[in-house]
């Protein structure tokens, strides 16, 4: 896949509208995603990835050759994400994962080279979804409704009538499974 | 691992804790302090850290329409082009475009813990092309299913859903006998249909209920969000269908059955349709309590004035029992409330306790419900 990025980005600083298109439409979707991680803001998050487009062709012409595309657009959504958020001052935004604690600066969460390594895997989605697919039934009820209904352990634990430290091992066994298999295929 | 066995439990709870947002500022420095203590604890935690944003990433893609968006990028670029066309410097005005309707999608496949029992799925997926995809969800039980576009559908007790590998090719469509809660996840381009045995439901990214068993006579759709609409399987596509807005609610009956109680905010009259003069209509219920109709769904299932005959076949599929009525009677008792995890046990004694005059005998699995006869001469 990533010669096929390469190939679109060399069009791109040649002025072919068609090639950055065919870019956003393959990646598109993944980046917004990732933006939301970090925003929980549909919205912001849309216009974060548009507005980066939107300057890769402004400055097309000025385009340098790039090791992993890819892993250039997930770096500039996250600092572009990172510094909204600092603008807003709206730590309320970096939810899940980095808000917790008060005391950490912002500027302390780079994307981690792990993380860019294995959005280079092809097909991550397959693996994840066959990984989440191949969970123990408890395992895999917990982990959705945490993962993908963004239910609270609180929530979860009062639906299923289950002790939260018991959510939260089965979230962290549905982690695992999905770890290995990212392991299995890199 | 480097770290000692004891610390593994603590250390993983920790992670968790803290890529749920639900860690305690004291635990969350333990945390730090063990991840800055070698190279090893770091690469440990980012694992999953890193599984955990992945996840995250591939559950909320189906979010973002990505035509769409591309839309603000491609009118950048043309502006641009007449910018660099004319002569004055032309506005960017598209900049900023707010007014987006939110899009909804989620993705995964579960099943429901009923009265403390983990009920199953019957799922067979197989990997040659021409099979099709079936969900069935036995009595007793719920389940929730995520399909390939990402949308998801609750499906109730005793119903099956199916779909074949065309789905969210040009169109997503699929049948479905019994109840199901849907989720759509938004897609202009590719209609979302959903046959039951007489009817075909459509919406391009909406949140509605279908309830069509095929042992009763009537079906009802009741629409959350968006807009939905329904025909009959049998109209060709020159027949209008009707169009459903939210609050609103269709009843499709095919004989002169008893006539349900929809309960709606105020007094809106209801329309009805005769579409074909077979005895089969049409009556549309504007402005309904939506959540009567799809909280069965979600952990607290509200019922409010139902009559035992229509609330028997509800009871008997979601605890997997058979409902007798010993006098004609108690059918046309009513009742309100909200079950959340109770067992039919604690439900028929509530029901003992406020309409006395009916007595229950549980025996296997059949319920009997009979008037007590004493009470019945006072």
């Amino acid at each position: 896949m990533s010669y096929l990025y390469q190939s679109y980005w060399f069009k791109i600083q040649e002025g072919d509208e068609n090639s950055l298109k065919l870019l956003f439409i393959e990646l598109s979707q993944e980046l917004c995603s990732y933006a939301f991680q970090l925003t929980s803001d549909r919205f912001l998050s849309e216009e974060i990835v548009q507005d980066i487009f939107i300057k890769i062709w402004d400055n097309r012409e000025r385009l340098t050759f790039t090791k992993s595309i890819k892993a250039y657009l997930y770096k500039s959504v996250h600092n572009t994400c990172i510094n909204v958020l600092i603008q807003r001052k709206s730590r309320k935004n970096l939810v899940n994962v980095f808000l917790s604690d008060p005391s950490t600066d912002i500027q302390e969460f780079t994307i981690s080279p792990s993380f860019l390594e294995k959005i280079e895997v092809e097909d991550t989605e397959k693996i994840i979804d066959q990984a989440i697919q191949n969970l123990p039934p408890q395992c895999k009820t917990i982990f959705l409704l945490s993962r993908f209904e963004d239910k609270t352990n609180h929530e979860i634990a009062e639906t299923l009538q289950i002790a939260e430290t018991t959510v939260k091992t089965h979230i962290f066994r549905a982690l695992d499974k999905i770890r290995e298999a990212l392991k299995e295929n890199s | 691992m480097l770290t000692p066995n004891f610390l593994n439990e603590d250390i993983n709870l920790l992670i968790i804790s803290y890529l749920t947002g639900d860690i305690e500022s004291e635990r969350l420095k333990n945390l730090k302090v063990w991840i800055a203590e070698s190279k090893e604890n770091e690469a440990y935690f980012n694992s999953y850290k890193d599984s955990w944003l992945l996840s995250g990433v591939a559950s909320k893609k189906n979010f973002f329409d990505k035509t769409s968006l591309w839309e603000r990028v491609q009118s950048h670029i043309e502006l641009k082009q007449a910018d660099s066309l004319a002569m004055e410097p032309v506005e960017d005005t598209n900049r900023f475009n707010f007014k987006k309707i939110l899009r909804y999608a989620a993705l995964w496949i579960t099943v429901f813990a009923s009265g403390g029992i983990i009920g199953y799925v019957v799922l067979k997926n197989n990997i040659d092309p021409s099979y099709k995809t079936e969900i069935t969800v036995p009595y007793g039980t719920k389940t929730i299913a995520k399909l390939p576009d990402g949308s998801i559908v609750y499906l109730n007790a005793g119903s099956t859903l199916s779909y074949d590998q065309n789905f969210n090719k040009k169109k997503r469509q699929l049948q479905l006998s019994g109840e199901a809660y849907f989720n759509v996840a938004t897609n202009k381009s590719k209609p979302f249909e959903v046959f039951t045995s007489t009817l075909i439901v459509r919406a391009t990214g909406t949140k509605f209920n279908v309830k069509a068993y095929p042992n009763e006579s009537i079906a009802t759709t009741t629409l959350v969000e968006g807009k939905i609409d329904i025909r009959k399987r049998s109209w060709s596509k020159e027949n209008s269908s009707i169009e459903l807005n939210p609050k609103q609610c269709l009843v499709y009956s095919t004989t002169k059955t008893i006539k349900k109680k929809i309960s709606t905010s105020s007094n809106q009259k209801s329309m009805q349709y005769h579409p074909d003069n077979v005895g089969d209509k049409f009556t549309l219920y504007k402005d309904v309590k939506t959540e009567l109709y799809t909280s069965w769904s979600q952990g607290n299932w509200v019922i409010e004035s139902e009559t035992l005959r229509d609330f028997a076949p509800e009871l008997a599929r979601r605890f997997n029992m058979q409902i007798q009525f010993k006098d004609e009677e108690i059918k046309n008792y009513t009742f309100s409330g909200t079950i959340r995890k109770e067992t039919i046990e604690q439900l028929l004694k509530a029901l003992k306790l406020t309409t006395p005059i009916i007595n229950y005998k549980i025996k296997n699995d059949t319920i009997s419900l009979e008037l007590d006869k004493q009470l019945k001469q006072k």
